[in-house]
């Protein structure tokens, strides 16, 4: 959007599912320091994001008979405690309850953290 | 699986390893938000999400909140800021227009007035008809703007 935009993108708010990686705890602290020390560069939020999912499916895996049907039933009953982003459990529907939104505001042609909302449950379901 | 990034992406290949001989193939998204992949509910489309699982049998999940609680999240944020009215559009993508959509349910829970909702029209300009011209803010949602503004906070 800022390279799209220019300066009219300036002070626009952003938001995205998920934490920033300001807002990180624990493992998920570990590994944006982890990564940033063997990439050089602080990891994308979403690349946190794709490594809890890895961490759920080697956890699904571990936990499974080893066919293919059989991984994919374990995905469904994941339950890790304080993993890379907290908790993880998924719903018979495959989603996460509950759900940090992170926003950003554009400053400088650079997206800033600005907040986390969780939204209530009542909101979520009358969107 | 690891994936998909794109929602779009997803919902063609969920129900492509739904299939897959020897049973489902698991899928984890570590990105996608679209509503109507895993649920129905505002802004999904019929059929959703049963025509992603032919078989009947799930082998998709995310690890990130669907698009109701980023609509939810952007209404909260509004009323934060004071905004009293909102002109929405969206980019007729399965991202984008989801969360366009639940933004624009939870601005109308929350007393937000919605002047207005629209898909951008990328047409050439020579063939697109007048833009209608409006003051309100307007409600940002589009999976580019999520890329950029991930990117350049990272």
């Amino acid at each position: 959007m800022v390279e799209g935009a220019g300066a009219a993108a300036e002070n626009a708010y952003v938001s995205v599912a998920g934490l920033p990686n300001s807002k990180l705890a624990g493992k998920g602290k570990a590994f944006a320091a982890a990564f940033a020390k063997a990439n050089h560069k602080a990891p994308d939020p979403y690349s946190v994001y794709a490594a809890q999912a890895t961490v759920a499916m080697l956890d699904a895996i571990a936990r499974s008979n080893g066919t293919r049907a059989d991984v994919t039933r374990k995905i469904f009953t994941t339950n890790l405690k304080g993993s890379i982003t907290g908790n993880l459990r998924f719903n018979v529907q495959g989603d996460v309850t509950g759900g940090p939104v992170a926003i950003y505001r554009i400053k400088g042609g650079k997206g800033t953290d600005y907040t986390v909302i969780y939204p209530p449950e009542a909101l979520v379901k009358a969107a | 699986m690891i994936g998909t990034f794109n929602s779009g992406c997803a919902a063609i290949i969920i129900p492509i390893l739904n299939r897959a001989p020897g049973g489902p193939i698991g899928m984890i998204s570590p990105a996608n938000t679209y509503t109507g992949l895993t649920a129905r509910g505002p802004g999904t489309a019929a059929g959703e999400p049963g025509k992603y699982y032919p078989t009947g049998k799930r082998n998709y999940a995310r690890v990130v909140a669907q698009d109701q609680y980023q609509g939810a999240a952007d209404a909260i944020l509004a009323q934060k800021l004071g905004v009293k009215k909102v002109y929405i559009l969206n980019d007729k993508e399965a991202y984008g227009l989801g969360v366009a959509s639940n933004f624009r349910h939870a601005a109308q829970r929350l007393h937000i007035a919605v002047a207005g909702f629209e898909a951008l029209d990328r047409r050439p300009r020579a063939t697109r008809r007048s833009p209608r011209r409006s003051r309100t803010p307007v409600s940002p949602a589009s999976s580019s703007a999520r890329s950029s503004a991930r990117t350049a906070a990272s």
